[in-house]
């Protein structure tokens, strides 16, 4: 009898001390039960099943705002284009996940694109910048929940039109006998040179206007001699306009024409270009599917090519404030001080021969090594944020 | 009276302290966590790889983790 009971009170101490050197087990098995179900339960939040369980199938999404009337800026469609499921899931994720890391707005982050794969891949790329200087992984982590501003010093602006006017010669545009002047020549504010873009609408009051780049016109904002002229060789220029709003983040002003000129739809390429409408979000997204390429016409470098980089691209390098909505196309050789303001453009897809759409503006370029592209605001975005098209 | 004494004292260091290095792990658990599955995220939609792949690396990873860190912990 007291053997049985000094046996069983033996097993009794060897359980609790199983269950003491158990109870490290038992909090790693907790913390591994908790962390997968939050883990699971992130990437239900992020929604990973849309694309990775999109299927073969073929969705309809909207690539284009094109004018059913050439002639006529009012008669704008929606183009619809049918697309994979397993790609558009992709691109979409993509997307919301670039809005997601510029908002969180993590130490060190610059900026970042999306980079949608071709349509077979069915795949999107977000390609983050982060500067590298003294940011340890942990300090990123620490930071990550405060949400502490960027540090932008050792970038320098070099977007100031400056004068190094030994450069070669502006392409100057006359107005066309019908009144008109082409998109891709220089125009003047009283302070610098820049490029002028392709006529400008706004539904509100049926409005037309010319447009340049909105940094233009630094250091003269709110004086009364805003206006918008374009040098016709020598010392004269013609007037086209007063600027009717600037738009900073955008970077882009719109002009309302008073000197008898008007806002013209055409392109001063050699092919002569129409613009016939502007590509949506995903309008770009199909045509880095498609490997295309983008054309601009600068005041200074002229008619250049390039392939797209990256489509709704965040930047924050540049001000104290991030631009959204930018695309990254061609290379930083592609834009010059004097071409900002000039639009890039890709053939209508669906349109005749000399009809194209727009993609957005470039208005600047990348001055550091390791990257090289122009950016600048889509037309989607300018159409999103204030009702503006092409 | 003795007993009063210890409790506070207990109060005003052990509890606490354990208390305030439960919440940090529990954050930084969350965090690396948080970054595992983003990171995750953006490699799958740059690959293409199967669903099954995701779920069985996500479950792996948080696997991994714990056991690396449990011996940081004690």
């Amino acid at each position: 009898m007291s053997e049985v009971h000094t046996e069983r009170s033996g097993q009794r101490r060897a359980t609790l001390r199983d269950r003491i050197g158990r109870g490290l087990d038992r909090r790693e098995f907790l913390r591994t039960v908790a962390g997968g179900g939050y883990a699971l339960g992130m990437a239900h939040w992020i929604g990973v099943d849309d694309f990775l369980a999109a299927g073969d199938d073929e969705v309809p999404v909207v690539t284009a705002l094109v004018r059913d009337d050439p002639a006529d800026p009012w008669s704008i469609r929606e183009r619809t284009e049918r697309v994979p499921a397993a790609w558009y899931a992709a691109v979409e994720k993509a997307l919301e996940i670039n809005d997601l890391l510029s908002r969180v707005g993590f130490t060190g982050y610059l900026g970042s694109a999306v980079v949608p794969g071709d349509f077979e891949s069915g795949t999107a790329t977000v390609s983050v910048g982060v500067s590298s200087e003294g940011h340890s992984v942990n300090e990123l982590l620490g930071e990550l929940a405060e949400g502490v501003e960027i540090d932008v010093e050792t970038f320098i602006d070099v977007d100031d039109i400056g004068d190094d006017s030994e450069a070669s010669e502006p392409r100057l545009g006359y107005p066309g006998t019908d009144g008109r002047v082409p998109s891709g020549v220089a125009c003047e504010t009283p302070t610098s040179l820049a490029t002028l873009g392709p006529a400008l609408y706004h539904p509100d009051g049926e409005r037309r206007f010319f447009v340049t780049a909105d940094h233009a016109f630094d250091g003269i904002e709110g004086s009364t001699e805003e206006s918008l002229s374009l040098p016709i060789g020598g010392d004269d220029a013609a007037e086209l306009g007063t600027v009717a709003r600037h738009h900073p983040v955008a970077d882009v002003a719109t002009v309302e024409p008073t000197g008898g000129i008007e806002p013209t739809n055409r392109i001063d390429a050699p092919s002569s270009p129409r613009v016939r409408g502007q590509f949506t979000k995903f309008g770009l997204a199909t045509l880095v599917a498609r490997d295309a390429e983008l054309e601009k016409v600068g005041a200074m470098t002229g008619h250049t090519v390039g392939k797209i980089q990256g489509i709704d691209a965040v930047t924050c390098f540049t001000d104290d404030f991030c631009r959204r909505g930018q695309l990254r196309w061609g290379g930083e050789m592609d834009l010059t001080d004097g071409d900002s303001g000039s639009v890039s453009y890709h053939r209508d897809p669906e349109g005749e021969a000399d009809d194209v759409l727009i993609a957005g503006f470039n208005n600047a370029r990348t001055w550091w090594p390791g990257q090289s592209y122009v950016w600048g605001v889509g037309a989607y975005r300018l159409t999103e944020t204030h009702g503006y098209h092409f | 009276m003795r007993n009063d004494t210890s409790r506070s004292e207990e109060g005003a260091t052990g509890p606490v302290r354990t208390a305030v290095r439960t919440i940090g792990r529990v954050v930084g658990d969350l965090i690396a966590i948080s970054l595992w599955v983003l990171f995750l995220t953006l490699a799958f939609l740059a690959t293409g790889w199967p669903r099954w792949a995701f779920y069985a690396l996500l479950l792996v990873g948080v696997g991994v983790y714990v056991a690396v860190t449990a011996a940081w912990i004690d």
